[in-house]
């Protein structure tokens, strides 16, 4: 790829290849079109016949398999990868928006050194000096060192760093992101690791259920992946069992998974473990489903008010024992602890009651149930998401001083993190900020030096999916599918040329590029679907066909329950006082900008929203009747403010929201990432305080109450709403 | 109608802008409609198509996508050099070939042949239907610098499609425009 | 209604409306596809959201038994286009060779009389030069026209990918397979909600599916003779 420079494929038109933008009449400057062919023609390329090439989506850290078509030595447009376990094909808004990432105008396009912080002036510098530099900042940093790592870091780029950390003595790196805690990674792991005695994230079986009940997972919008979970409830709809099953969705404000349900239970927040402690006492009382889950909640079912549970739910103590009843007297029932729970002070504890209504019906490892991940050969696996311990661990260092040199990739702390959690004050003390991301974003803006690394489709990599869907061990292949588009070089190859000259660390770190890593560890696994006896096939079909899987699931047996009795709960305490914060607060990731990142997207910022069709904005959605009892309306701008924080935000009328329940989305309030991110909306999180749940896990996101004022002012809201007017008398029967 | 004399030298001011507008615009006009149907400017290279063709290379040798997908396309400075590291190697022009090469830099070539951006034509289709590659770019095998002889307009294309005996398929707007 | 076989393809879309998210991949999908260029907050606020394909969204019911649908829309490609009639210039014009309604961009001089009778608002006017901040124009399919100020555009079924698959198989002496050709929303659609094929191929998977228990068809009343089946939400069977 190094002998075509860009101006070829700028212009290497013909006949129905021409990009030129149509202006008005004029073909002038079509007409003059220079033709500037390649030097030496990639074999596999021919202009005007796209190439497809196989790689690995990183808009988040699902691990789906993507194509990427390239005309003319551009990548043109993304696909999901029809032979991938993860998405068979299909990928989501998110993962076709990653080409913006690739050619956003924003791109930090190459080395820089940041004078002042803050500034936002930065100076070019050569790479071989930005090198240098790094390898005397990190020789003289030695072991105090901080190493930050996101949901976008490569698997092999966080091996990597753990060596280097291991070999020179620091910490290892840090795996945390807004990503990972409002997915709930950790607590969903910690849970499992006290229910089963193995961290794992397990997956829950959609496509082959009949009765699933989702306690505030919205695995249809944002929850691990949409795109998954997707391809599994359209074979649930698809009714593998004859009928319709049963999609029944608790949550305080519908998402799009809601949206979908059959039954929507719009739930008090923080009660979901109330409301499955109340199922399982149920199932063991009423005797539902038959004598041995019974038994076995007889066995798991605590204590439990069945009043308040039921008041919780909005329902009677009638409905929620025929809810038990469905539940337990299914076939194929499936409990699914969700996102939300997670940011409770007792996230960790409720994901485990909601597990043990799979226990209690002996939904694991088997069809339409949880499934455990089976063990990925050659000692493959995915890193693992941080707990909020390790990570406030970090930031006492470097509030300490303990950190001469930070190393950001792939995170943004700044954003990622509640203000109160002290990111800036803890950047202050750090001698030496290196940020590794594409785009100047809230963190790369304090940094020191800017070292862009490859973005995914220019670059290396491979990822170890977790959770596994379909059962399936896989490793994700990513190669770049087009030359880097600017002067930016390979993370992992800086650090490899790095640690080279650092004696502690040259010797945990060998390999001459990453590729000879990458390679090395790939061509240990056995023969996978993709077959090749040798070695080198192995690894072409590897790249070639998007990564490893076997050719069938393995199966795994069901794990051994560490856990026999019932599971105790903490009740659910809020930050502010419900006289002065009547509401509580729903956070939720976009479902188009996720966590942030797809801010920096201009196709993700003015696609909308599915349940309010806004596009481009922040807003808060209220119940109507909260909103008239406020004297509130569409478009005006409102304070809403916690005791931690405030923000100003647009009032969006929204009818399946709890009365008492204000939703914000999370993903904008950007001071940088950007000029489609910048200045834009309002950043959540700056509503909620930064105190560690019950078992340090994660932040508490989903326990704050707020306060509504008024403002003067309005501003329109930029929706879709619905357009088309079938006229009075006619019913659409959707 | 008032003669020119009665009119305020104001007046006469703003009809002579309009006259010299409109003439400029006619010129402009005139000059794109030039633009798109004579010969492209001089190529950086001397290249003879007439020289290949007499010794015996056929088109699809360089033109290699012509049967394979919609674009003819450009022969790579290797390709050429694949021949001309022994052929003809004394010639000026070919040493400047050489130069691209020993720069691997690619040779800035001129288009001959141009449609508007809303124009999909597909070689493969046509030479699947046997249509010749003269019949559009006119014998290009006897020029010694390509020129599109061929006005290329939609009714040139429409015109052979109507003879053919899918005509009405043929016909339809979306075989060159979507 | 028994519908005759006639020239070249019925193409057909199913949108199963038990199945749609509401998501948006389809959405991106099409932007990327079809170099629709993305509208900015002012121009959605007026009312000018250029999407071919966008995901109506309706409330039923009030609180707490309130739910949510889904209605992605996009062109139609009715067989009796209200849209067609009413152009001056034929550029809103009816394929016969693939039933579709197309848009002859070159045609168009921007009168905007198809989209005021476009019963479906899924014809989108340019009033402004497409503009992609540099480098983003490096994301442009060079298959499609980028269309310039001052003309309609609308879904097309993707036929650029309709023409390269069937230039292709006719280049290798073949017929058409089913599932060969698949819209950019349809490849993307991680539910499978969204089904698309050749009416007239009896072995094709839309073929099969028409007719449908579940099925209608968007403003029939009108008599548009729309190319795309909806199917409607089903009700859950178990229990309550």
């Amino acid at each position: 790829m190094t002998n075509f420079t860009r101006r070829d494929f700028l212009k290497v038109g013909a006949a129905g290849t021409a990009t030129a933008i149509l202006a008005g009449c004029s073909q002038e400057s079509e007409r003059w079109v220079t033709l500037e062919p390649y030097v030496r023609a990639p074999e596999e390329q021919l202009a005007g016949i796209p190439s497809w090439y196989a790689s690995t989506c990183r808009m988040c850290p699902a691990g789906c398999g993507i194509i990427v078509r390239i005309m003319n030595g551009r990548a043109v447009k993304i696909e999901g990868n029809p032979e991938h376990p993860v998405n068979r094909g299909k990928l989501c808004a998110r993962g076709q928006a990653g080409l913006q990432l690739l050619y956003n105008p924003d791109r930090v396009t190459g080395a820089a050194r940041q004078e002042e912080r803050g500034s936002r002036k930065f100076k070019a510098v050569a790479w071989n000096e930005a090198i240098n530099t790094l390898y005397e900042k990190l020789s003289a940093a030695g072991s105090a060192i901080g190493i930050w790592l996101g949901s976008s870091t490569s698997a092999h780029l966080h091996d990597l760093f753990a060596r280097y950390a291991e070999a020179v003595g620091a910490p290892p790196p840090v795996y945390y992101d807004l990503y990972t805690g409002l997915n709930g990674y950790r607590a969903l792991l910690d849970a499992n690791a006290a229910l089963f005695g193995q961290a794992a994230l397990p997956t829950y079986n959609v496509a082959r259920a009949d009765v699933i009940f989702s306690f505030g997972a919205d695995f249809l919008g944002t929850w691990l992946s949409a795109t998954a979970y997707g391809v599994e409830f359209g074979q649930f709809r698809d009714q593998p069992y004859g009928k319709r099953g049963l999609l029944v969705q608790f949550e305080p404000k519908m998402s799009v998974t809601g949206a979908k349900a059959d039954r929507w239970v719009p739930i008090r927040p923080g009660a979901e473990a109330l409301v499955a402690q109340a199922l399982l006492r149920l199932i063991a009382d009423e005797g539902y489903g038959g004598s041995e889950r019974a038994e076995r909640a007889a066995r798991l079912a605590g204590d439990v008010d069945l009043d308040e549970a039921a008041a919780a739910c909005e329902m009677t103590r009638e409905e929620l024992a025929t809810l038990a009843r469905l539940f337990a007297e299914a076939q194929h029932p499936l409990a699914i602890p969700g996102a939300a729970l997670a940011g409770t002070g007792n996230g960790t504890q409720a994901v485990a009651v909601v597990q043990l209504l799979n226990i209690v019906a002996g939904m694991l490892s088997v069809p339409g149930g949880v499934q455990f991940p089976p063990e990925v050969p050659a000692g493959l696996t995915a890193p693992q998401p941080s707990s909020y311990a390790e990570v406030q661990a970090l930031l006492e260092r470097m509030k300490a001083g303990e950190v001469r040199a930070l190393l950001v990739h792939g995170a943004n702390p700044v954003y990622d993190l509640p203000p109160e959690a002290g990111v800036v004050e803890a950047l202050q003390r750090v001698e030496t900020i290196v940020s590794f991301n594409p785009l100047v974003d809230e963190t790369a803006v304090l940094a020191d030096y800017l070292l862009p690394d490859r973005v995914y489709l220019e670059g290396w990599g491979y990822t170890v999916v977790q959770p596994a869907f379909g059962g399936m061990p896989a490793v994700s292949s990513q190669q770049p599918v087009v030359g880097p588009f600017h002067d930016v070089r390979s993370t992992a190859d800086v650090l490899l040329t790095v640690a080279r000259g650092i004696p502690a660390a040259a010797a945990a770190l060998p390999w001459t590029d990453e590729v000879a890593f990458i390679k090395e560890r790939i061509t240990a696994l056995p023969k996978g679907a993709q077959g090749g006896e040798d070695a080198e096939v192995r690894w072409a079909r590897f790249l070639q066909h998007g990564g490893w899987w076997p050719e069938t699931a393995p199966g795994s047996a069901p794990p051994e329950l560490a856990a026999q009795g019932p599971i105790g709960v903490l009740p659910t305490t809020y930050d502010g006082d419900e006289a002065d914060y009547p509401f509580y607060l729903h956070l939720y990731p976009s479902v188009l900008l996720g966590d942030g990142r797809g801010a920096s997207l201009p196709w993700l910022q003015s696609a909308p929203d599915p349940l309010t069709t806004v596009a481009w904005q922040t807003w808060a959605e209220i119940n109507p009747v909260t909103a008239e009892a406020l004297g509130l309306k569409d478009g005006d701008v409102v304070r809403v403010a916690s005791p931690h924080g405030a923000v100003e935000v647009i009032v969006y009328e929204f009818p399946a929201i709890r009365p008492d329940t204000i939703a914000i989305p999370v993903g904008q309030g950007h001071s940088d990432s950007g000029r489609y991110a910048r200045e834009r909306g309002a950043h959540a999180l700056q509503l909620v305080g930064a105190a560690a749940d019950e078992a340090g896990a994660n932040f508490t996101w989903a326990n704050v109450r707020v306060k509504i004022t008024k403002t003067e002012r309005q501003q329109a809201l930029a929706r879709l709403e619905s357009t088309i007017d079938p006229g009075p008398d006619v019913h659409v029967p959707f | 109608m008032r003669r020119l004399a009665s009119l305020s030298l104001r007046q006469r001011l703003i009809l002579g802008v309009a006259v010299v507008g409109a003439g400029a615009l006619l010129v402009a006009l005139l000059a794109i409609v030039i633009a798109q149907t004579s010969a492209a400017d001089e190529q950086p290279l001397a290249f003879s198509h007439k020289t290949h063709a007499q010794n015996g290379i056929q088109c699809q040798f360089c033109h290699t996508g012509v049967a394979k997908g919609p674009v003819a396309g450009i022969p790579s400075v290797e390709k050429c050099m694949g021949c001309h590291t022994y052929i003809a190697t004394d010639s000026p022009e070919i040493q400047k070939l050489q130069g691209y090469w020993e720069r691997q830099e690619p040779i800035p070539w001129k288009r001959v042949n141009i449609q508007p951006s809303y124009v999909y034509f597909n070689h493969s289709s046509h030479v699947a239907a046997g249509v010749s590659c003269g019949s559009c770019h006119g014998a290009v095998a006897e020029m010694t610098v390509a020129k599109p002889v061929v006005e290329m307009n939609m009714g040139f294309c429409l015109d052979c499609h109507a003879e053919q005996e899918n005509k009405d398929a043929l016909w339809d707007c979306t075989v060159c425009h979507r | 209604m028994a519908e005759e076989r006639q020239q070249g393809h019925k193409w057909t879309m199913i949108v199963d409306l038990d199945k749609c998210t509401g998501c948006q991949a389809c959405v991106v999908a099409c932007h990327a596809e079809n170099n629709v260029p993305s509208p900015s907050e002012d121009e959605i606020i007026r009312g000018r959201a250029n999407h071919w394909i966008r995901i109506e969204r309706y409330w039923e019911g009030e609180y707490p038994n309130v739910k949510a649908r889904f209605l992605p829309v996009f062109c139609q490609q009715c067989g009796n286009a209200p849209c067609e009639p009413v152009c001056p210039v034929y550029a809103s014009y009816h394929s016969v060779e693939e039933n579709l309604n197309v848009q002859v961009y070159n045609r168009c001089v921007g009168t905007r009389y198809c989209g005021n009778n476009c019963p479906y608002r899924v014809r989108i006017f340019n009033f402004w030069a497409p503009h992609f901040d540099p480098p983003l124009e490096q994301q442009l399919n060079p298959d499609v026209t980028v269309r310039g100020p001052g003309v309609m555009e609308k879904c097309t079924f993707c036929i650029q990918r309709i023409r390269r698959a069937r230039e292709q198989a006719n280049v290798e002496g073949r017929p058409l397979e089913d599932g060969e050709v698949q819209p950019a929303c349809v490849q993307s659609c991680p539910t499978d909600a969204l089904i698309f094929g050749d009416k007239w191929d009896e072995n094709s998977r839309v073929a099969k599916m028409i007719p449908h228990e579940r099925q209608f068809k968007l403003l029939e009343h009108l008599g548009t003779e729309p190319a795309v089946y909806y199917l409607k939400g089903g009700e859950t069977h178990v229990g309550e």
